[in-house]
């Protein structure tokens, strides 16, 4: 998903228990941003969940399944219930008004 | 308290009598009564307690210790959604069904977000080098 498109995902879902996590590990130089690059490409996006740092690329390796970016989305309890490249069609299968 | 004096006015009563009732009060206007704050500990006169820059009755709403400068709501507004006991990690994380372990990062507000903040929530997390 675009970074422009994780802002308009959540304004769908928001009021469904739904929140955006964006692990940001930098431009290609691969210096660690802070928060002021942080805050800079929030706003870039219109993102206004939490943008946070991954340094070393270390979240994303942790979870990582070899695509870029890399995607999960988590149930509550911080359950998996996908991983891998993901769009907003997955998140719909769970929040959205055809959910069980 | 205040204790503020039943008034009566003389043209509608048959027989007037002087009464007190006791109004609950908010003091310091911090959104929790003062008896309730006497009950948590937090000060009745003081909107913050702990000095952390968030009323008392903020950080109560929002499930947050009023009396932990360390513990309140983020600069940017998330919706903190807390679970009641913290779930146990399972597997790598990269499987269904694996549950995810905590972890803190710095955010764009220049605060640690805490995944567990999220736990009772579903969680859309992507990770990367965009562009």
């Amino acid at each position: 998903m675009t970074a422009g498109g994780l802002n308009q995902m959540y304004q769908t879902y928001k009021d469904k228990n739904f929140i955006i996590i964006a692990a940001y590990s930098g431009d290609f130089d691969y210096e660690l941003p802070d928060a002021d690059d942080l805050m800079d490409w929030a706003r870039e996006f219109g993102i206004t969940t939490p943008v946070i740092q991954d340094e070393g690329s270390r979240l994303y390796w942790r979870y990582g399944t070899g695509t870029t970016p890399q995607m999960a989305l988590l149930g509550p309890g911080m359950e998996v219930l996908e991983v891998g490249f993901l769009d907003e069609d997955v998140v719909e299968e769970y929040l959205g008004d055809g959910a069980e | 308290m205040h204790r503020l004096p039943l008034l009566c006015l003389a043209p509608l009563c048959v027989a007037c009598a002087t009464a007190e009732i006791e109004v609950p009060t908010d003091a310091d206007h911090d959104g929790l009564l003062s008896d309730l704050e006497l009950e948590l500990g937090t000060d009745p006169d003081v909107a913050d307690s702990d000095g952390d820059g968030h009323s008392d009755g903020d950080e109560v709403s929002e499930g947050f210790d009023p009396l932990d400068v360390e513990d309140h709501p983020y600069l940017g507004g998330y919706p903190v959604n807390r679970c009641e006991t913290n779930p146990t990690p399972s597997g790598t994380g990269g499987e269904i069904g694996d549950v995810w372990a905590d972890f803190e990062a710095l955010d764009q507000y220049g605060e640690n977000v805490r995944l567990y903040d999220f736990c009772n929530s579903y969680v859309y997390f992507e990770a990367g080098s965009f562009t």
